[in-house]
């Protein structure tokens, strides 16, 4: 027997320090494979939960934008029904951008549209804040636009979120995940700019209106082109011929028509175009500071920049820009104190550029070019 | 993870292994799990951060366009750069006017 129980003994203990390895071995084995198997997966469910968090914020800051839209077309429209309905019917508007397959004509078709959107919003405004003067309805239209942009922008974020959620697409949701920082400070300058808008503010990118007005201040004005309002000035022995979007309406007017106008009642006989715009800064650089270039200096989508290339090239007018920098939060909020200084600078600035490359007598055009809102002339 | 990580120092600390190699390697994972659950928890604090919208002061900068006198006042609805606020109260003869409207920027943190 004892020999036996020995030998029973010895297997036991055998089987059961071996049963010690094997499971530490087991447990290694089984923690990198959930590791290496479902590393991705858990990668994943992280990555979600960062965009579900950044979708909560945007559709925070969409409501917000909302509730203020609500809020200020009922105090400053005064409407005699509800315009929560026909505000959401606002946010969802769509463009239709022409066929591209046949370029030529391609811009006269978009600015059509535009125009056509431009005036159709403009109207719609009007008619959910009957008692807004003119000037508030571009406000109001700037304000149901800010909340329209962040509307779009959640809506976009939710499709691509819920669409990697479905179909498990590892790429999708890294490139959301990547992306949702740089989204979510746009997100929150457009809510900014929101507010810029409700109550009349001026903001960043209206550096160039400031310099035109500055200009034409105590002058008298004429109405030009579409929102353009022109005064006469002179600098060093120069005529200059200055130019804004009508203010203080949240408004950029057409520039593009209006040089070319300016520049036809002038038989051609304009010897530079300086155009002043806020342009977007590189990451590290200060805001407020100033560049000088050449060539038209105007955003958008390309229609007015178009004319005044066009325009220039036919009666080879140099154009000339100066530029104001700043980053793409700092342009759509309230402007800050460092862009509204760069003001004085710009005016000096055109002065020498005035002086290095034209004669004493020559036509000058300086286009402030930029959003006007609380900005009058 | 935090409890894997928990669950491997039990392990290494519960004194049931004997092998120094395998010891280290459940040390490693723990510290691994833990770093992974730190900078989850670190990373979750940055995303919270940039969500905090804080409004902005705005200025309007009222000046007298004949003497030296300046005022700058909070921002009131109906302002505008060159909006005509009536006489100067120091020279009685100039106009008042808003020349400019700006923020200082948030508050720093």
């Amino acid at each position: 027997m004892l020999p036996l129980s020995l030998h029973e003994n010895d297997l036991l203990g055998g089987l059961l320090g071996n049963l010690g390895t094997i499971s530490q071995l087991l447990f290694t084995v089984l923690f990198i494979a959930l590791f290496f198997g479902f590393g991705q997966k858990l990668q994943m469910r992280q990555f979600l939960w960062d965009i579900d968090k950044g979708l909560r914020k945007l559709d925070m800051f969409r409501n917000s934008a909302k509730d203020l839209t609500l809020k200020t077309v009922k105090e400053i429209g005064k409407p005699s029904t509800d315009p929560g309905p026909q505000i959401n019917v606002l946010m969802e508007q769509f463009l239709i951008s022409p066929v591209d397959m046949d370029p030529a004509g391609i811009v006269g078709k978009i600015d059509h549209l535009l125009d056509v959107r431009d005036a159709k919003f403009k109207e719609d405004v009007r008619r959910i804040a009957p008692g807004a003067d003119s000037s508030q309805v571009m406000n109001l239209e700037n304000l149901v636009e800010a909340s329209w942009a962040l509307n779009t922008i959640y809506r976009i974020i939710r499709h691509f979120y819920l669409m990697g959620k479905k179909t498990n697409s590892i790429f999708i949701i890294i490139q959301l995940q990547a992306l949702l920082p740089l989204i979510i400070q746009e997100a929150e300058a457009y809510l900014g700019a929101a507010k810029a808008f409700a109550e009349g503010q001026p903001i960043g990118d209206g550096i160039g209106p400031l310099v035109a007005s500055r200009l034409m201040k105590d002058k008298e004005k004429r109405k030009v082109e579409k929102d353009v309002v022109v005064a006469e000035t002179m600098m060093e022995d120069r005529r200059v011929i200055a130019l804004k979007a009508e203010g203080p309406g949240g408004n950029v007017g057409k520039p593009g028509d209006a040089i070319k106008t300016i520049i036809e009642e002038n038989v051609g006989k304009v010897s530079m175009v300086v155009m002043v715009d806020a342009a977007v800064k590189f990451e590290g650089e200060t805001s407020g500071e100033i560049s000088e270039g050449i060539g038209a200096a105007i955003g958008g989508i390309g229609t007015e920049r178009y004319k005044i290339e066009q325009e220039a090239t036919v009666h080879k007018i140099p154009v000339y820009a100066v530029i104001v920098k700043e980053s793409i939060q700092e342009a759509i909020t309230p402007m800050k104190k460092e862009i509204m200084e760069a003001g004085e600078k710009v005016i000096e600035r055109i002065k020498s550029l005035i002086l290095e490359r034209s004669k004493p007598g020559d036509t000058i055009i300086v286009a402030g070019i930029g959003n006007t809102i609380g900005i009058g002339q | 993870m935090a409890v894997v990580g928990l669950y491997f120092i039990g392990l290494v600390f519960g004194g049931d292994i004997a092998d120094p190699n395998i010891a280290i390697l459940y040390v490693t994972i723990a510290v691994l799990a833990f770093t992974f659950v730190l900078l989850t928890l670190t990373r979750m604090r940055r995303g919270i951060r940039i969500g905090a919208y804080t409004p902005l002061k705005v200025f309007s900068l009222v000046k007298c366009g004949q003497c030296s006198f300046k005022q700058i006042k909070n921002f009131a609805m109906g302002d505008f750069v060159f909006k005509t606020l009536g006489k100067c109260t120091q020279c009685n003869t100039g106009d008042l006017s808003i020349n400019g409207i700006y923020t200082e920027g948030p508050p720093k943190k």
